[in-house]
């Protein structure tokens, strides 16, 4: 086998793999039965204890697999075969930070590089809809903020998925550029690794499993189903010392995560929004309850004492581009034709200069026919 | 007595002339039609018996045969009405003449003996001309069609009374003039009075109208509702350049097998056509029970066609779509045989951003999540997208530009640009079987689209930045070719390729 296990630790292998067993009641096990190798060893002993904690027919069922000796091997081995090793509530490896939450999740199934647990860690997270400026943000935030820190996110499109792009983009800009070089980040998802959701991130699942780390507290054959998600988003906020929110609608995911994020004394950061823009409604309110504001990467890293490694030079934009781009920068958003009219520059040569103003990264297209600044 | 007489029938486009056969003889009276007709022309009976009768003729009582050779192709119809009435009229000695023998007979008979109008009169005319035949003689509201083809002397008559009156000398038909083809040069009542200088804004929408007419490359608009996506798409034709006799003659041949002429006799206008969201792949690609009919895309030959709810449309329809695009003909294929028929058509289409039509628009709020989104966009597939070149984002117009004065540019002034472009590509694809830049394919894209070092760097920097497929490539190149040509530059410049990519909204989408 491959992967060494402590005695300990196949026992709550074990006990995970009974759909009976409620998380309440695999924690109470966990803490009644001392040593909890006793469980396998001399099971008559610990059935009281046992009885106070789950009915007969429970009880009966784990006698019976106990009794069958094949049944944690073809376990271990399934899992095994999948690449996937775990890591429990009493393993060593287990990290502190997420030990100390309130309901921290017993065992972690995990793929990737497992020694990305052991270093610092911080979340950025965001709502599916997050604006396209804000996504061009977020991957910048996050292309800094993984030299310092492992990223922590989770798979969905938007926030998340802008998040392992700047990883994946800080990665590629590195000099070891080979396809083996470690990326720091870590996928939690909210099912087991039998499925994949949205489906059409199988692939950037693939690249982080290989590259980065993905782990769940599920078993492989667990669906993705709505009411996990927010369960999983402590997951997010306990492996991390920090939270960034960088989009959040009144009540998403993001500011659920973020919510975790105080209740564990984690810093959250959060980006600001003008009013009513849906998409921010959830990180100014994150703010006014006092998150940090975030609107350069300096606002992050100083707060750690950490520097600012600068990025690689802009290339440089001639007059009419630097008319365009400082007129942006002022008003932020603006239409192509306002553009024009402020600018003086006809509309039929402006649909050009703003595709290269986008190329070459300053701007991005907001959808409508409008344009954003997102560089300062 | 045996008499012949020679009408023509239509096989798709072309021709193929019909000669009509009928023996009197004595006998119980009986009337037999055979040589493979299908019901309307077996139908011709009890309307010739009727317009004879009418016309101060008697129906010939005696055992009748009635032959159409040749007798193993299929005739559809009732072309051949008047062909049966004088090859009747001829064989009980009614119409004593030799001179039908160089006239070719065609029209449809009503029973008081008039001479209704036939369709595909146009095309039946050429063929029949190209196969010798230089003498006609047609119902009067076909006569339009006759006026503009050389070297044919065609006579409209009335009713069949006249017909036989011009046969037997009393009364003689005169020919119809032949007139030259000229273009309606009342501007107002042109295009159907669409005209780029009625649409208010989007200045961005019409600036890629003109590339892609100036390069015939396909156009797709994505707007919210009421956008004005329609009113641009109508004023297409009005930018495109004028049509030339070869091709008004073309265009007016399916026109005229599909019976949607009108009065004219002749297209001048280059056609706009608009099937609806729920047309079947037959409407759309030609078929049908009688015959096989020309579909909506052999009618916008020459022309737009213009989908708009581009994602409604069945993807069947859609997906039958891409093979005429590349080649610019259809061939419909059936049990009873197959026809050709041109579709060299610019398809322009039309489609919301998103299922409640809202995603990307200022102050309005999208209820779509990003799923619904993406399965909208799909029903669109790649491959077909492929095909359309530009892809361009109509907003909404503000108020005070709806109701503002500001001149806008006509599109006579549009159409001199495009007219100056397309004349570039005609020099530069002389002696190739391509006219525009759209055609290329990559032979012609390595001699005439050489890229610069400073273009290619350009190029590589997009797709690494908007995550690009690889054929995006060679449609990037031939617009920005289109755009370096509306510039009058001989060489791709970097701002040609960046106006090229700015079209290229949806592939850059992360949606």
């Amino acid at each position: 086998m491959k992967y060494r296990y402590t005695a300990e630790e196949k026992v709550i292998v074990w006990l995970d793999s009974f759909e009976a067993l409620t998380y309440q009641q695999k924690i109470k096990i966990i803490s009644a039965v001392q040593p909890l190798t006793k469980m396998v060893t001399d099971f008559e002993e610990c059935t009281d204890a046992l009885l106070k904690i789950i009915p007969q027919e429970t009880l009966n069922a784990l006698k019976d697999t106990l009794a069958d000796g094949d049944y944690l091997c073809s376990l271990l081995s399934k899992l095994e075969k999948e690449d996937i090793f775990f890591i429990t509530l009493l393993s060593p490896e287990y990290p502190q930070s997420l030990a100390n939450i309130s309901a921290p999740p017993i065992i972690l199934y995990c793929k990737g590089n497992r020694n990305l647990l052991k270093s610092r860690r911080f979340a950025i997270v965001g709502s599916r809809r997050t604006l396209t400026w804000a996504q061009a943000f977020t991957r910048e935030l996050s292309a800094n903020i993984c030299k310092h820190f492992t990223m922590v996110t989770g798979l969905a499109e938007g926030g998340d998925l802008a998040a392992i792009e700047g990883v994946l983009q800080s990665c590629k800009n590195t000099e070891n550029d080979g396809l083996d070089a470690p990326m720091p980040v870590i996928s939690v998802l909210a099912y087991g690794f039998d499925h994949v959701y949205p489906a059409e991130h199988a692939d950037i699942l693939k690249t982080v499993a290989k590259h980065g780390l993905v782990l769940t507290e599920h078993r492989p054959e667990v669906k993705p189903q709505k009411f996990l998600f927010p369960v999983r988003n402590r997951i997010i906020a306990g492996l991390s010392e920090g939270t960034l929110v960088v989009s959040a609608g009144k009540r998403s995911g993001a500011s659920i995560t973020a919510t975790y994020a105080l209740e564990y004394g984690r810093d959250v950061f959060a980006i600001p929004y003008n009013p009513k823009i849906p998409s921010g409604e959830g990180c100014n309110a994150l703010l006014k309850s006092g998150a940090f504001p975030v609107d350069c990467i300096e606002d992050i890293l100083a707060h750690y004492s950490l520097e600012c490694t600068q990025n690689a030079d802009m290339p440089p934009l001639n007059n009419e581009e630097n008319k365009i781009f400082s007129y942006l920068k002022e008003v932020g958003e603006a239409h192509v034709e306002k553009i024009s009219a402020a600018t003086e520059i006809p509309l039929y040569l402006l649909g050009g200069l703003l595709t290269e103003l986008e190329v070459k990264g300053y701007l991005v297209r907001a959808g409508g026919n409008r344009y954003t600044a997102i560089k300062n | 007595m045996i008499a012949t007489i020679h009408s023509f029938s239509l096989n798709g486009l072309d021709g193929f002339p019909v000669t009509v056969e009928a023996d009197v003889n004595k006998g119980l009276p009986s009337y037999e039609l055979v040589g493979l007709p299908d019901a309307a022309v077996k139908e011709s009976k009890e309307r010739v018996r009727s317009a004879l009768k009418n016309s101060g003729f008697s129906f010939p009582v005696h055992k009748i045969t009635v032959n159409l050779a040749p007798a193993d192709l299929k005739k559809e119809g009732a072309g051949f009405d008047l062909a049966v009435a004088l090859c009747l009229l001829k064989a009980s000695d009614q119409l004593v003449t030799n001179l039908t023998d160089g006239y070719v007979f065609l029209g449809e008979l009503g029973l008081n003996g008039d001479l209704r109008p036939v369709n595909g009169m146009l095309p039946m005319l050429i063929a029949a001309r190209d196969r010798g035949f230089c003498q006609f003689i047609l119902p009067k509201d076909n006569a339009k069609e006759a006026q503009y083809i050389e070297g044919v002397c065609a006579y409209a008559a009335q009713n069949l009374k006249e017909v036989v009156n011009h046969l037997s000398g009393e009364a003689l038909l005169s020919p119809v003039q032949t007139q030259s083809f000229c273009i309606e040069v009342d501007q107002n009542s042109r295009f159907g009075g669409h005209d780029l200088r009625f649409v208010k804004g989007q200045p961005l929408a019409k600036r890629a109208l003109e590339v892609a007419v100036s390069g015939g490359h396909n156009i797709l608009f994505v707007g919210p509702p009421g956008t004005g996506k329609t009113m641009l798409a109508r004023s297409v034709p009005s930018i495109m350049p004028d049509l030339s006799f070869d091709e008004a003659l073309e265009i007016t041949k399916v026109h005229s097998v599909a019976g949607t002429l009108g009065e004219k006799g002749i297209v001048t206008e280059r056609p706009f056509r608009t099937p609806h969201h729920t047309a079947t792949t037959v409407a759309m690609c030609g078929g049908g029970t009688h015959g096989i009919r020309p579909g909506e895309i052999s009618l916008a030959n020459g022309g737009v066609l213009f989908l708009d709810e581009l994602p409604e449309y069945k993807r069947s329809t859609l997906e039958s779509l891409r093979q005429p695009l590349e080649d610019g003909v259809i061939t419909v294929s059936r049990s009873t045989g197959s026809v050709s028929y041109p579709a060299d058509f610019m398809l322009c289409a039309g489609m919301n951003p998103c299922p409640c039509g809202n995603y990307g628009a200022e102050g309005k709020r999208c209820t779509c999540t990003t799923a619904q989104i993406r399965r909208y966009r799909d029903k669109i597939s790649g491959p077909l997208l492929d095909r359309i070149d530009l892809q361009v984002e109509v907003d909404n117009v503000r108020y005070d530009e709806l109701t503002s004065n500001r001149e806008e540019e006509p599109s006579e002034k549009v159409r001199q640009r495009v007219n100056r472009a397309r004349k570039i590509q005609l020099q530069r694809f002389e002696g190739l079987p391509i006219r525009t830049n759209s055609q290329m394919g990559e032979a012609e894209l390595r001699a005439f689209c050489a890229l610069s070092e400073e273009c290619d760097g350009v190029l590589r920097r997009a797709f690494e930045q908007f995550h690009l497929s690889a054929r995006a490539r060679s449609r990037i190149i031939k617009v920005a070719r289109t755009v370096a040509d509306l510039d009058c530059s001989e060489e791709i410049k970097p701002k040609h390729v960046y106006e090229a990519l700015s079209y290229r909204t949806y592939d850059k989408s992360d949606m």
